[in-house]
């Protein structure tokens, strides 16, 4: 890269003195297994590691492990990665986290996680590894965004062998999921507008029967996962719900016209016109509906309805005050069309891996119960009964798990039932253009006439 | 006709007593200049009359309007009062040309434009800047600016003209024609200048009357040559003058009626006064200007040439009487050795006598020695 | 032979005559510095409009274009996709076009309220006799000191009201206190975006107008008082034009500011209606859309400097001339009379509303359990010990109460230390460029660092952010990028580096300023006595100028401590007490972010009273010189 090159040329002549920038593993030597042709580095071992057995990935980590000085280094935007890497680091010997560290002060503490990442700051930050090393295990978000990330080997998709039996599908395993998220449609719970039963009525015009007029919505211009919600709409597997609710709602077929080819795009321009409130985060919707926008429908993350009564869980969680948590959001469950979107963030190998095989066995064993459970369970989140249960919004990619489900909350199957699914595949081959398309409706929905 | 009036005008900056209950009428067509040293209050007594600056007290009164009064409120804007400015560093302004600085004051007047046309060109003509008309301030020199200045002062024909250090930004030798020029101005305009400055020798050049001013107070004001006769004190005598008044300090005796016994530096001298001495007790100041010290083979008074610093015409002799060095001016050249033994006397009937504790002048008389 | 030794020796001789002089040392120094340091980020971020950078991009335009480019090819495809798209209807025309004249227009309007109001205020402070006047000149910088979002967050708690979907009908201050809703417009938008920017420069005109009225000879308005011009007609005819040259700096500055402040339009723009060119440029640089991004960047730039250029071209006109100082110590001023109290009044009230009440709402914000019920008064985000949040505990941060909490008091700490080290920096390189420059006031060499010393100003933080980050992520550098290390001593490292260049335009200026301003001779008298270089700067320049150069590092220190935008992307979350800030709200915790808001513009106008009442120095003189 141009740009790199020069920045190193001149750097490295004024300030550092002559370092020769070398140019790591540019031959390659043809591997002894045909298999592994042309892969080199990061690709390589995460190609050989999908191919080893537990006993071989986990002997493949702890060599790498200590062979190194370095630590290994964990990136998200999510913090369930913490207490995940330090279920890890309690469940293998050669990796140890800081809270082993503590206890045990002969140990010497050699994984990092930095999971206060924005998303856009993680992707821009990924691209650096590119060309060097940036960490060794990513959870990302964002599909278009991955998708050429991994297509252009900045990073890696590793697929564990036993995959079927961690109660993973195949389609699940490109790239391999980690934990799944979900969006919604919600207001407060004196709702006073028309109640949500079809999805066109957030589209169409106030003339519909039933039309809602107040909508809030994060623009998609700042928050990706709206855009890739957006772009999901208007794939053709999603068609027929959309169709079917259309058809219950004005009582006729759809029909394309001039304006609209498909049916997704006139759900998704419409929705976008009918759009009050462009919100600035999830979290800032949550704290509106709570304060009094009672006429609102929101679109936002059901993992924020733990702020829902204003104030989070206690954090002795014996006591969770009932009346608080989620005392001021309700939602219909039954809305014709969708509830909602189900995305997910994904396991990924980065490129340049100090400790690529560690980092496999920690995207793995992400997917274990157990792990899932320090994840998602805590002392705070049990439900009313007192049973174990997921933290609202977070879902376990795999089928069993120890940890049951909150009260309010649904299933990952419940939810993937009625939501429309993040859909990697489709995502990867969106052209520009389609979003582009999307990005000038937002920006001229509500631009303001000036004379 | 204008006649400028002051009456008790003080200004104060918080404790700080700029100008004290100064009293002065300026009578028309006189040329009037404020002296004293830096931060004595003449430039503010100047601005206070234009209206620049609010007294803090007192009342004003230009021709029969008044135009300051603090005491029924009355404080007539310096727009008003016809009069005309010129500042220190001329405050020409630098985004329009010589013309238009001239023409501005002129188009405030709502004058007919050919007037203007006319009268610019006039002014230009008599300051001798015509060539400059299209260029800005910023392209002429200091000489040239200063002309500008004037002649933008000048051409609303104001009654009342005030200088504010006109010519202290210039050289010397230019700073010597520009006086020539400003006194043909005064007699050609037929008004009244008020004219600050601190150079003794400008005040008394140019001026009719000199008004001197100390902290704030006025100490003399009187036509230069009574001012430099007669001075009020000892302030007035030591600032007006070049080179300054010879002060010794005497003892003085046998006072009786205009005559006393006064010791000094060993010589013990007989002075005779215009009119009656009272003292406030012995010690008293003499005050003899150069030119009383005619230097002469046989005078009656023996001193040493401290040194000698002839300058042509004159020549200023420097005299050492035990500790003392006494300035003495002789017409023509001459030149003494260093340490020369030189004798000399004291002459006139303008030898002044002042009071070293009120310091204020007792009466002019002449000396003679007693042997 | 002898002949090249003898030219040889000549061209080193005069290399030692020129480099004896300490003034030419520091020249050669900083120009070599600069370039590095401002050039080559400009030379990257042109680059950077022109190179293809993911294969999203290079797909989007082999689509459109029908070319075959790949990832790191040089293309002028971002610039046709942006300026004229041909594959999305409408694209460039809401992306790209109305976002662009609409800000341009929206930065001329904070031109205009910024410099009339700034010049307002600035000429009944300098030229009226007015009350109050340390007072209101003092309170009146407030809005420039606090972080520029401040304002932006006042405006909408202020102004919304149960009349307006668009900000969920909560009721804002104004109509809980009067009962009157302004209508959607004055809320969000255009005109708001345009006003609340406005008053955020307001200060700054201000500080630039009142310098030059103060340093404008009195004599000259004096002049044509005498000279029976009406009050009107001096402004109109003798001020205005006189200060016009600085006036133009004045717009140039508060509008390269405005056009790419991404904050205040960010915050009110929450019905959507207006998309400023900074919210479109940030949106396309963080959403895969680098390419058009750097366009948008570079458009930016070069208005900036064509604005520049003429400003420059208007300075050097031959109308312009420094005037001689006169007796300034005697400016009359303006008797306003019975208008005196009627004006203060208005003035207090005004200066009251944007600089002391938006701290108000800071405090009530941060003790309200519900955001704006004050029936829900409580200290407990200030003083509690119990964890808010579990999930800030999980990540090892704090979530206690304000006061024990030491993710806050580190990032506080580091806050400090950052912008303590980056005035150091900064305002020590302004001195000595002034110096220099100020010894070779004519030399091409002087222009050249005094220019480059400017330029970092009207580089957006954002892309200034990137290209820092662009080379903390090379592994030579690693070892700053705090992402990597896990070690806040990288974050404050590269945060001193990007900050120091960033914020030594004022120094510069006000350095230089302040350099010139002294005579040669007073240096000269101290050659001449054997005092060495160190011993001038330190023991005469220094003292005798020490306001204005303590000025000088006043400022960088105030912008280095509220800045946000520039140190996103080179630090974490919890680096500096801006991430703080934004972090906790993120998490839902506003109490904590208006406190930690609170905190920060405390201590800003705390450390500038302080300064100011210590040495005599104070922003003012930092910005007028």
């Amino acid at each position: 890269m141009k740009k790199n090159l020069l920045v190193t040329l001149l750097m490295a002549a004024t300030l550092v003195g002559a370092i020769g920038c070398g140019n790591p593993g540019s031959s390659s030597e043809p591997g002894p297994d045909d298999k592994y042709a042309g892969l080199e580095g990061t690709a390589l071992a995460v190609a050989k590691a999908s191919d080893m057995t537990l006993e071989e990935l986990k002997a493949a980590s702890k060599a790498e492990m200590e062979a190194s000085n370095d630590t290994f280094k964990v990136v998200g935007l999510t913090s369930t990665l913490a207490k995940a890497l330090t279920q890890f680091c309690e469940a293998y010997d050669w990796v140890v986290s800081e809270a082993e560290a503590e206890a045990n002060p002969e140990l010497k503490v050699n994984t990092f996680v930095n999971n206060g990442y924005k998303d856009y700051a993680l992707l821009t930050a990924l691209e650096s590894a590119d060309e060097s090393y940036f960490a060794d295990f990513a959870l990302v978000q964002d599909a278009r965004g991955l998708a050429d990330y991994l297509e252009s080997g900045i990073t890696h998709n590793y697929v564990p062998s036993d995959y079927a039996s961690l109660g993973l599908a195949e389609e699940d395993t490109y790239p391999l999921k980690g934990i799944h998220f979900n969006k919604i449609f919600y207001h407060h719970k004196d709702y006073t507008g028309p109640e949500l039963k079809n999805i066109w009525q957030l589209a169409g015009s106030a003339e519909d029967e039933g039309h809602i007029s107040k909508f809030s919505f994060q623009s998609p211009v700042t928050e990706q996962i709206n855009m890739s919600f957006l772009l999901c709409l208007q794939a053709e597997e999603n068609a027929p719900r959309i169709l079917e609710a259309y058809k219950k709602y004005y009582g006729k077929d759809w029909q394309a016209s001039d304006d609209y080819a498909t049916v997704g795009e006139q759900l998704v321009k419409e929705m976008v016109d009918n759009v009050t409130t462009w919100h600035k985060s999830d979290g800032d919707s949550m704290k509106k509906t709570i304060v009094n926008a009672k006429d609102t429908v929101f679109y936002g993350a059901f993992a924020k309805m733990k702020d829902a009564a204003g104030y989070p869980y206690d954090s002795d969680g014996d006591n969770v005050d009932d009346t608080t948590v989620m005392s001021l959001v309700d939602w219909n469950l039954e809305i014709e069309g969708f509830n909602g979107f189900m995305y997910t963030m994904y396991s990924q190998i980065v490129n340049n891996a100090k400790h690529p095989y560690t980092a496999c066995l920690y995207a793995r064993h992400l997917l274990l119960p157990e792990c899932y459970e320090a994840m998602c369970y805590n002392k705070s989140t049990p439900n009313k009964a007192g049973e174990k249960s997921n933290m609202y919004g977070y879902y376990y990619p795999c089928a069993s798990t120890t940890v049951g489900v909150n009260d309010n909350d649904l299933t990952k199957d419940q939810w993937m039932e009625k939501s429309i699914i993040e859909d990697y595949a489709y995502l990867a081959k969106v052209k520009t253009g389609q979003v582009n398309t999307i990005l000038t409706w937002v920006n001229s929905s509500k631009a303001e006439v000036m004379k | 006709m204008p006649r400028i009036e002051l009456i008790n005008v003080s200004k104060r900056w918080g404790n700080f007593v700029a100008v004290d209950h100064l009293n002065m009428v300026i009578e028309d067509r006189e040329f009037v200049t404020l002296l004293g040293p830096s931060g004595c209050g003449k430039t503010t007594t100047l601005r206070m009359i234009a209206g620049l600056e609010t007294p803090t007290e007192g009342k004003i009164i230009i021709g029969d309007q008044v135009v300051f009064d603090s005491e029924s409120g009355i404080n007539v804007s310096p727009a008003k009062r016809d009069v005309g400015f010129l500042f220190q560093n001329y405050a020409l302004w630098p985004h329009m040309t010589v013309w238009k600085n001239i023409s501005f004051g002129l188009e405030n007047l709502k004058w007919p434009r050919d007037k203007i046309q006319a009268r610019v060109v006039e002014v230009m003509k008599m300051l001798k800047i015509e060539e400059f008309k299209d260029r800005y301030p910023a392209e002429l020199s200091g000489g040239q600016q200063q002309r500008v200045a004037i002649a933008r002062t000048l051409a609303p024909e104001p009654k009342v003209l005030f200088m504010d250090e006109p010519l202290s930004n210039l050289d010397a030798k230019l700073r010597g024609e520009m006086r020539t020029e400003l006194k043909r101005l005064h007699s050609d305009t037929n008004s009244t200048f008020v004219y600050v400055t601190h150079d003794q020798l400008e005040a008394m050049t140019l001026a009719t009357r000199v008004c001197l001013i100390d902290k704030g107070i006025l100490q003399q004001y009187d036509p230069p040559l009574y001012v430099y006769n007669r001075p009020n004190n000892l302030f007035v005598a030591d600032f007006v003058g070049n080179p300054t008044m010879n002060f010794i300090e005497a003892t003085a005796s046998k006072v009786n009626g205009k005559e006393c016994e006064l010791e000094f530096l060993g010589i013990r001298v007989k002075y005779t006064g215009e009119k009656d001495i009272s003292l406030t007790d012995e010690k008293v100041v003499i005050g003899i200007r150069p030119e009383f010290l005619p230097i002469k083979e046989g005078g009656a008074i023996h001193g040493l040439a401290y040194s000698t610093l002839p300058a042509g015409m004159e020549t200023t002799v420097k005299i050492k009487i035990g500790e003392e060095i006494l300035s003495s001016v002789v017409f023509g050249s001459i030149d003494y050795d260093v340490d020369e033994k030189i004798t000399f006397d004291i002459v006139g009937n303008g030898i002044v006598l002042f009071d070293a504790t009120t310091k204020n002048q007792v009466t002019l008389g002449s000396v003679q020695v007693i042997k | 032979m002898t002949l090249k030794n003898i030219s040889f020796k000549r061209i080193l001789r005069n290399l030692k005559t020129f480099f004896s002089n300490p003034a030419n040392i520091i020249l050669v120094v900083f120009a070599v510095i600069l370039s590095i340091a401002v050039i080559y980020p400009l030379i990257i971020l042109a680059f950077d409009a022109f190179t293809i950078h993911s294969l999203r991009e290079a797909k989007e335009i082999n689509e459109v274009l029908e070319t075959t480019l790949k990832k790191g090819d040089l293309t002028f495809g971002h610039w046709l996709l942006l300026m004229f798209n041909s594959e999305v209807e409408g694209f460039s025309q809401t992306n790209f076009w109305d976002p662009l004249w609409k800000s341009v227009l929206m930065s001329l309007i904070a031109c205009l309220v910024a410099v009339l109001g700034g010049g307002v205020i600035a000429w009944f402070i300098t030229r009226s006799n007015m009350p109050c006047k340390k007072f209101i000149s003092t309170v009146f910088v407030f809005p420039y000191i606090m972080p520029s979002w401040s304002i932006a967050m006042f405006w909408e708690n202020f102004f919304k009201n149960s009349q307006i979907t668009s900000c969920y009908n909560e009721v804002g201050l104004l109509e809980s206190m009067t009962g009157i809703c302004v209508p959607e417009s004055l809320l969000y938008g255009f005109w708001p975006t345009a006003f609340v920017l406005g008053i955020h420069y307001m200060p700054f005109a201000y500080i630039l107008i009142g310098g030059i009225l103060r340093n404008m000879d009195a004599n000259l308005e004096e002049a044509a008082t005498i000279l029976k011009a009406s009050r009107f007609k001096i402004l109109r005819r003798i001020t205005l034009p006189i200060v016009a040259p600085a006036l133009i700096s004045t717009v140039l500055l508060v509008f390269a500011s405005s056009i790419s402040s991404y904050t205040v339009p960010h915050f009110l723009n929450a019905n959507g209606s207006f998309n400023s060119i900074s919210i479109t440029m940030r949106s396309m640089l963080t959403t895969g859309q680098k390419g058009k991004g750097y366009v948008i960047a570079v458009i930016l730039l070069v208005f900036s400097m064509l604005i520049l250029t003429i400003n420059n071209w208007f300075t050097k006109s031959r109308r312009n001339f420094t005037t001689v100082s006169g007796k300034s110590g005697q400016i009359s001023k303006a008797n306003l009379g019975k208008f005196k109290w009627p004006i203060t009044a208005l003035l207090i009230a005004f200066v009251g509303f944007f600089a002391v009440f938006p701290l108000v709402t800071f405090v009530l914000e941060s003790l309200c359990a519900k955001s704006g019920d004050l029936s829900t008064l409580t200290l407990k985000y200030w003083t509690t010990t119990e964890d808010l949040d579990v999930r800030i505990t999980s990540q090892l941060q704090s979530s206690q109460g304000v006061l024990h909490n030491f993710t806050i008091w580190n990032a506080f700490g580091r806050s400090i230390l950052v912008s303590t080290v980056v005035a150091l920096f900064a305002g020590t390189f302004g001195i000595l460029i002034g110096y220099a420059v100020s010894k070779n006031r004519r030399g091409k060499l002087a222009n050249f660092v005094s220019s480059l010393a400017f330029l970092p100003y009207l580089i957006p933080a954002l892309s200034f952010g990137a290209v820092f980050f662009a080379l903390i992520t090379m592994p030579q550098f690693n070892w700053l990028n705090v992402a990597n290390t896990n070690n806040q001593w990288s974050a404050i490292a590269i945060c001193i580096i990007a900050g120091s260049i960033k914020f030594l335009p004022f120094a510069s200026r006000s350095g230089t300023n302040a350099m010139l301003q002294l005579s040669g001779e007073i240096e000269e008298a101290a050659i001449i006595t054997g005092c060495p270089w160190g011993k001038r700067m330190t023991k005469i320049l220094f003292p005798i100028q020490k306001s204005s150069f303590i000025s000088g590092y006043l400022l960088p220190f105030i912008s280095c401590m509220r800045e946000l935008t520039l140190f996103t992307l080179l630090t974490d979350n919890f680096s500096l007490i801006t991430n703080t800030l934004q972090f906790y709200d993120t998490y839902g915790l506003g109490q904590i972010s208006n406190a930690i808001n609170l905190l920060i513009v405390v201590f800003v106008i705390g450390a500038n009273l302080l300064v100011n009442a210590l040495t005599g120095a104070s922003i003012d003189k930092g910005i007028g010189g």
